[in-house]
């Protein structure tokens, strides 16, 4: 009973804490890669709150979406973070939810009827068509009693696997080499060319949406890798939690790491690397499971 | 007279259910209680339709769907006996009719001529079941042939995407939605012929995958509404025909698997309701943009959904149940079929082995598929219109069909939740989905109940209008996307090896010239025979004579 609720407080602390991190952490360590001292942790909450107290002007052919998506991300990324947090119910949800998320987001931009609508779209259907089959194949596997045994060979597959894990998980937040949000020419982006006519508290709502999501995919991927993995595996649940939790936050280190190199590569390479990707995983998937 | 008639068929559409009261509660009874209130259901929903849609000859088309619906539930409620074949063929008969609410296209002669050739060829072997002995097991091949072939399996699905793509809207709808059910439902009934071989239902396991994998890639880069919607449909018929496959496999083969076979054949069911209310929506909602937009052509009617006067919702619901969005249809039927196969990976290798390839077909092509219904919805809808001028003027009597029809597709998860918790031994669950579907239905009600009032009660309300956009003076119509803008960027890696830069599926067309070719040949026997001597025919017929008695031979034995 002691041990519930101490897990129950750990769980909470974490869903609301997190988040608002995340993004702070890898912007701080990409400034401080390229040697600059880079804003404080916070900023991304600063400016959400920032852009919440405005009110939203919209395109001239905007409607329906408008006035629904910024919700409907915002909605849908806290249930997305509560599953991956709590698990109340199977991670097999959680590609039709990002569907939704994807469906208001495009309806979005599209609604709006700009070229940079129309461009932000087509590539974010590109990278999503890309990267959803992996993402079921992982999520197939996250729901499988598959476990990695805690020999070397065993380990390196589960790198190896982790690895082209991580691949899919920037495909679907939108980092290099699939985006880059920090060079602001439209021409080269994705999310930032969808939220174009977004202002206000809707641009602040979508941007809260976002970084949810870079909590749950980070976490889900070190859950992912505790759960199917002997090596870290512990018996006690609330060890393998703080484990994952410490784990997203290495990631979120690694990713401001990655970030101040690395930069958007040329779109025919998107079905290339997760085609790729696709394939590695299912060469791997078959021999872990022979 | 046909208002009379019509009438009269109409009750019989609504009361057929009854008909299956005589017969013991069993498997194969509800198949055929499910196939009766389905056609019910859907059929009253295309009924009103039509009263906003056709203009001319409104009659002749009702009488020719009273015929149709007359003809499936002759069929469903008939056995194997000689009525079966009349009211199988009669419901093809009946589909002339509805073409005739406008002047015959060509496009309209190429569906009926599709849809004749398909329903007749099955109809031979059909015949052929029916009029061999109860054991036979060339009757029982025969069976699945003409039903594979008339519920489109990939690679006997040729006929299909020029059947529905020709057919008006309500008609394609008909087909998707309706007619294509009967088939499936009869195979379910005759389930226990395709366990007598195993090697057979494993290979129809795989063709099954690969019908989804390639419905799903040849929908996403067809540049025709309805073909689109057609191929679209191929995938799921595929998919509604792997489920079954798993179910035999797993419940009549593999009997210590009997509880994920049970899975598999409530997931079917599930399945089947979400493919044809699905299905129905999109064939009406986007073929009467169509029908505005005046072309079948994706890029030209880019953005009419807008000019069309149809609502928001009766244009949406659709796509977001093939998205597979918490709360549809849609999503109870792909994520539990996730949550199944999740478990078909535990199993041992040597029972998932041929399951396991499949996996890879099916993920690419659920994923082409739903982001193909995507594709439609964001260019037809959100678009802006090129060449529209003005609004047309809201059809209120197809708005309302849409508006409920949609509507079923979120209340009635919800429904079957709250149904199986009040009544549990009425609605029961399979075991080992019980515990999927309770976390599900919380979660689904959860997020219909946030949309509900999201749409309902916005939260925010648009004030100002102002762009930001850069357009260097172009207007937004000039800059809209259409749908090949989505689909291009794709073309080089996956498309060019089974589209053509048209769209066109590269595999169907490689099997169609196959089969031109063939009949080439009989072509080239032609000219050899004209202005040859009696001695010529003479040996032609005595060949013709020889070949037919080896064939009877040949499957005289093959039967004992």
């Amino acid at each position: 009973m002691k041990e519930t609720v101490i897990v129950f407080l750990f769980h909470t602390s974490v869903f609301l804490l997190l988040p608002i991190f995340a993004s702070g952490i890898i912007r701080k360590v990409r400034a401080k890669a390229q040697g600059r001292k880079g804003p404080p942790i916070l900023q991304p909450i600063y400016d959400i709150i920032r852009g919440f107290q405005k009110k939203p002007i919209d395109g001239y052919f905007s409607g329906h979406f408008a006035e629904l998506a910024p919700w409907v991300m915002t909605f849908v990324s806290v249930l997305i973070w509560s599953i991956v947090v709590f698990e109340w119910v199977p991670f097999i949800v959680l590609p039709f939810l990002l569907m939704l998320q994807r469906i208001a987001i495009t309806g979005f931009a599209m609604e709006t009827g700009t070229s940079f609508g129309g461009l932000g779209t087509s590539r974010e259907i590109l990278i999503s068509l890309a990267s959803e089959p992996i993402l079921i194949l992982i999520i197939l596997t996250a729901q499988s009693h598959i476990v990695v045994d805690d020999t070397w060979v065993g380990l390196a597959f589960g790198f190896l696997f982790l690895g082209a894990t991580l691949v899919v998980v920037l495909g679907e937040l939108l980092k290099p080499p699939f985006d880059d949000p920090r060079t602001h020419l439209e021409l080269t982006m994705v999310h930032e060319a969808m939220l174009l006519e977004a202002s206000g508290r809707a641009l602040a709502l979508f941007d809260f949406a976002y970084q949810l999501k870079l909590s749950s995919f980070l976490v889900f991927l070190m859950k992912l890798a505790l759960e199917h993995s002997k090596f870290f595996s512990s018996q006690k649940v609330y060890v393998n939690d703080i484990i994952a939790f410490c784990g997203a936050v290495l990631m979120c280190i690694s990713i401001g790491f990655w970030e101040s190199f690395s930069v958007r590569r040329k779109w025919k390479y998107v079905p290339e690397i997760m085609g790729l990707t696709y394939l590695f995983i299912l060469v791997l998937g078959t021999l872990v499971k022979l | 007279m046909f208002i009379f008639i019509t009438k009269f068929l109409y009750v019989f559409l609504l009361i057929s259910p009854i008909g299956i009261a005589k017969y013991e509660a069993n498997l194969e009874n509800l198949t055929i209680l499910f196939g009766l209130v389905l056609q019910g259901f859907l059929g009253s929903f295309i009924f009103f339709y039509i009263r906003g849609y056709e203009v001319k000859n409104q009659n002749l088309v009702y009488f020719g769907y009273s015929i149709i619906f007359l003809g499936l539930s002759g069929a469903y409620l008939s056995e194997k006996s000689v009525w079966f074949l009349f009211f199988w063929e009669l419901s093809t008969i009946g589909t002339i009719l509805i073409y005739l609410g406008d002047k015959l296209k060509a496009t309209n002669i190429l569906s009926i001529v599709s849809l004749l050739i398909a329903s007749g060829t099955s109809l031979v072997f059909l015949a052929f079941w029916v009029f061999s002995e109860p054991e036979s097991s060339i009757g029982n091949y025969c069976l699945l042939i003409g039903l594979l072939l008339k519920s489109a399996f990939s690679g006997l699905h040729l006929w299909l995407p020029e059947a529905y793509s020709g057919a008006p809207a309500h008609g394609s709808a008909t087909y998707s939605g309706i007619l294509v059910n009967l088939p499936i439902l009869l195979l379910i009934r005759n389930a226990q012929i395709l366990s007598a071989q195993v090697s057979l239902l494993q290979l129809l396991i795989l063709l099954a995958s690969l019908g989804i994998f390639l419905g799903g890639i040849a929908s996403f880069f067809n540049r025709d509404i309805k073909k689109s919607l057609a191929y679209s449909s191929i995938e799921n018929t595929n998919l509604l025909l792997l489920l079954l496959f798993l179910y035999v496999y797993f419940y009549y083969i593999e009997d210590s698997f009997r509880l994920i076979g049970e899975g598999f054949l409530f997931l079917l069911f599930i399945t089947f309701l979400h493919q044809s209310i699905g299905k129905v929506y999109q064939f009406l909602s986007f073929g009467y943009i169509a029908r505005i937009a005046q072309t079948t052509s994706l890029d030209e009617a880019k953005g009419f959904g807008r000019v069309s006067g149809l609502s928001f919702s009766a244009m949406t619901l659709g796509t977001l149940s093939f998205c597979g969005v918490p709360g549809t249809l849609g999503f109870l039927s792909e994520g539990s079929f996730l949550y199944m196969a999740s478990l078909l990976l535990d199993l041992p290798i040597s029972k998932s082995i041929f399951i396991l390839p499949s996996l890879i077909f099916l993920s690419i092509g659920l994923a082409f598929g739903a982001a193909n219904h995507l594709r439609l919805y964001l260019s037809l809808v959100l678009s802006i219109p090129q060449n529209a001028n003005s609004a047309s003027t809201p059809n209120k009597t197809i708005t309302t069909t849409l508006e409920f029809l949609g509507l079923s597709i979120f209340t009635i998860p919800i429904a079957l939740f709250i149904f199986h918790n009040i009544a549990p031994d009425v609605l029961e669950f399979p075991i080992i989905l019980e515990d999927w579907l309770y976390k599900v239905g919380i979660l689904s009600t959860g997020v219909t109940v946030f949309l509900f009032i999201v749409y309902k009660w916005r939260f925010h309300k648009i004030s100002k209008r102002v762009t930001w956009d850069c357009g260097s003076g172009y207007k937004e119509r000039d800059v809209s996307i259409p749908a090949s803008v989505i689909s291009e960027p794709l073309y080089e890696s996956v498309g060019r090896y089974m589209s053509t830069q048209k769209g066109e599926s590269k595999v169907d067309s490689f099997v169609f010239n196959l089969i031109l070719s063939i009949f080439q040949r009989g072509r080239l026997w032609i000219q050899f025979t004209e202005g040859a001597e009696l001695s010529t025919y003479l040996f032609i017929s005595a060949l013709s004579v020889l070949v037919a008695i080896s064939i009877v031979i040949f499957l005289s034995g093959f039967s004992l």
